[in-house]
């Protein structure tokens, strides 16, 4: 019974291996060829490079690596530590508040090419099609 | 046990492709030459969270490389981050009141 279940158990983690495999496989292909594209992952919404977004995935990868380098000594999950649990918290609510922050007024998120024409503007725009009368 | 090794091997392979895919079209996004002289003109907000973002990531990398179990962070680290952040938010949102005003 035990021989079956270690049989089952590996038919089981190949299946999942292969097909996880798979998916990350054609993730990764798909940006690797910009069908996928997230270079304005680092962007605010008016265009500008946003440093809270920044911060976020520093400490995203580091953690991560650090979390990937325990299960390579150990095979096991960490226990991870509070006070990275806290950093993360920081970092995670600092992105939250910047984000905030820019889509409170409509000059964080339209792009200075757009703000002349968009209807928050104070300025006339002279290229608008006046209004009928 | 093998079979997780190579769960972990395998997929510590592809994370790695994942990061020099980011990195690629992120850089092709940041690193062009008017785009490092828009970040270059950053606010000094911006430039301190940088700093305060790299020197953090730096020193926990550093305890990283050599630990036995996941290392934590001293408390210290945790304050003068926090702190920078806070700055930065509140510069950015005092800018951002001005430009509305």
């Amino acid at each position: 019974m035990a021989g079956f279940m270690n049989v089952l158990l590996a038919v089981f983690g190949f299946g999942f291996f292969g097909i996880m495999g798979l998916l990350c496989t054609m993730l990764l292909y798909k940006m690797w060829t910009n069908q996928i594209n997230l270079s304005t992952l680092l962007k605010e919404a008016n265009g500008d490079a946003s440093m809270s977004r920044f911060q976020l995935l520093i400490f995203s990868l580091v953690v991560a690596v650090g979390v990937y380098l325990y299960m390579l000594k150990h095979l096991a999950l960490p226990d991870v530590p509070q006070s990275i649990l806290t950093l993360l918290g920081i970092s995670a609510s600092t992105y939250a508040a910047g984000k905030g922050i820019s889509f409170s007024r409509p000059e964080g998120v339209i792009k200075p090419g757009q703000l002349a024409s968009s209807p928050h503007s104070l300025e006339p725009n002279p290229t608008a099609t006046p209004p009928n009368p | 046990m093998h079979l997780l090794r190579l769960f972990v091997y395998g997929f510590g392979g592809l994370f790695l492709l994942y990061v020099i895919a980011l990195g690629r079209q992120i850089g092709r996004e940041h690193l062009s030459k008017q785009a490092r002289a828009i970040t270059l003109r950053g606010s000094i907000e911006g430039w301190l969270l940088f700093g305060a973002a790299l020197v953090v990531a730096v020193r926990y990398g550093s305890e990283l490389v050599d630990a036995a179990d996941m290392p934590g962070i001293d408390g210290i680290w945790v304050i003068t981050y926090s702190s920078c952040c806070g700055a930065y938010l509140g510069v950015k949102a005092i800018r951002m009141s001005l430009i509305h005003g």
